[in-house]
């Protein structure tokens, strides 16, 4: 599939797409370890191409004291547990979270301890829930928990949750605070001192425009630099953690290149939500089609169960798989095969236009296909 | 091969590149405003014109 000759709504790929300029560096960069040729021992102190550089613009984008690179998001978040904490300690996750946290969990040993969702209809994340989570395990185990991590922005209804909330509870609690802007930095201004955050995980394939689905971004306070990038016994320039070094090529000279526009547009971040909710409250006037998560909406990612949709694929007889291929026939793709009950789906970076067409086009299924069912 | 030959290849993929930011901007039909054709036109003048001078210097 060209992307070029469709509009693509996965949520999962919207912030992900790569300006020409990184397109291009892409191009000339895709061989083996093209960040290699001048390496002074580890990649992150790398001068030509100006990763070390680009790194410190990096943090302070972030607000943050320094930055590396990682292979993802997910790695970050690994890299963060591993450091801080020892196999059986618990940390505090919020239950909006990415499968990858539960992972990196039990690859480090750890137990959790979730923070619940509001539950249906708006699944929020209440900040305060991790106050009392801190307490639930001082009590529990004497301790307070190891780490806490939030979702900025979870992945299923797009809930943008007060950070710098959870941060002051952390601060005050003495507990180490991980954000997690997998769906947010990226997208919109991050100020890591002001949320108090003592990590920031971002995802470069997620949300700063690069492409490979191998680029993360791990920034930190000073005060953890030693501990998290100890480097090797073995081999002093090489951070044990980091393996000596991650994005070895082309996905982090694609994210250099993409940074300035990324920089660019964090500032209109306030249009790209007056879009979404825009998008929201029209395919809702579809009837019969609800916005999940919170309202008013603060991110471009919707969830809308689709009762509407539901009801022709019960006598359609390509069952739910008709709205995609309706979709498709109209130059529209993102939303998963087969899928009727619920729609996933995000309005970044589309145009009005393209949203307008998007709309009609749901509007034309919708009215076809119910007199016809 | 010479390094002007190499450094006119690259003009002529990165400009092909900024056609293609064209085409995904107006995704899925296309339909290019005066200025967005006007530029469309600039773009394959200039890739022609790179390609033209590899051409000429085999």
């Amino acid at each position: 599939m060209r992307e070029e000759l469709y509009i693509n709504l996965n949520p999962l790929q919207r912030g992900g797409v790569v300006p020409a300029e990184g397109r291009k560096t892409a191009v000339a960069y895709i061989d083996g370890y093209s960040t290699c040729d001048y390496c002074p021992g580890t990649l992150h102190l790398m001068k030509k191409p100006p990763i070390q550089d680009f790194l410190k613009e990096v943090a302070e984008f972030l607000n943050m004291d320094t930055a590396t690179l990682t292979q993802g998001c997910r790695e970050a978040k690994l890299i963060i547990m591993r450091s801080l904490t020892t196999p059986g300690q618990t940390i505090l996750v919020d239950s909006n979270k990415h499968y990858t946290t539960q992972l990196a969990a039990e690859l480090a040993g750890l137990e959790i301890v979730e923070i619940p969702n509001s539950g249906y209809p708006r699944f929020r994340i209440d900040p305060d829930g991790y106050l009392e989570a801190i307490r639930k395990v001082k009590k529990e185990t004497g301790k307070p928990p190891a780490l806490a991590l939030l979702t900025h922005v979870d992945w299923l209804y797009g809930n943008l949750v007060d950070a710098a909330r959870v941060g002051e509870i952390c601060r005050e609690h003495d507990v180490p605070f991980l954000l997690n802007t997998a769906y947010s930095s990226g997208r919109m201004s991050i100020d890591g001192k002001r949320v108090h955050a003592d990590f920031i995980t971002c995802s470069g394939h997620k949300s700063w425009a690069t492409g490979g689905g191998t680029m993360g971004i791990l920034a930190m306070q000073s005060e953890w630099e030693k501990k998290v990038l100890k480097p090797s016994r073995h081999h002093e320039l090489k951070p044990l953690e980091l393996l000596g070094c991650t994005t070895r090529g082309t996905s982090a000279l694609t994210l250099m290149a993409s940074f300035p526009t990324v920089k660019q547009r964090v500032k209109i971040w306030r249009e790209e939500v007056e879009k979404a909710r825009r998008f929201s409250s029209q395919i809702e006037s579809l009837g019969a089609v609800r916005q999940l998560g919170e309202k008013p909406h603060c991110h471009d990612l919707l969830r809308f169960e689709t009762p509407v949709l539901h009801r022709i694929a019960q006598k359609h007889k390509r069952r739910g798989y008709y709205l995609y291929e309706e979709l498709r026939k109209r130059k529209i793709v993102g939303i998963k095969p087969g899928r009727t009950k619920s729609l996933d789906l995000s309005t970044y970076q589309l145009t009005k236009e393209q949203l307008n067409y998007v709309l009609d086009s749901f509007k034309d299924i919708v009215d076809k296909l119910s007199l016809k069912n | 091969m010479t390094q002007n030959q190499v450094e006119r290849t690259f003009e002529a993929l990165y400009t092909l590149e900024d056609l293609r930011e064209l085409w995904r901007r107006t995704a899925p039909f296309h339909q290019l405003t005066p200025e967005q054709k006007s530029k469309a036109d600039m773009l394959i003048q200039k890739a022609r014109n790179a390609l033209d001078q590899i051409e000429r210097e085999l």
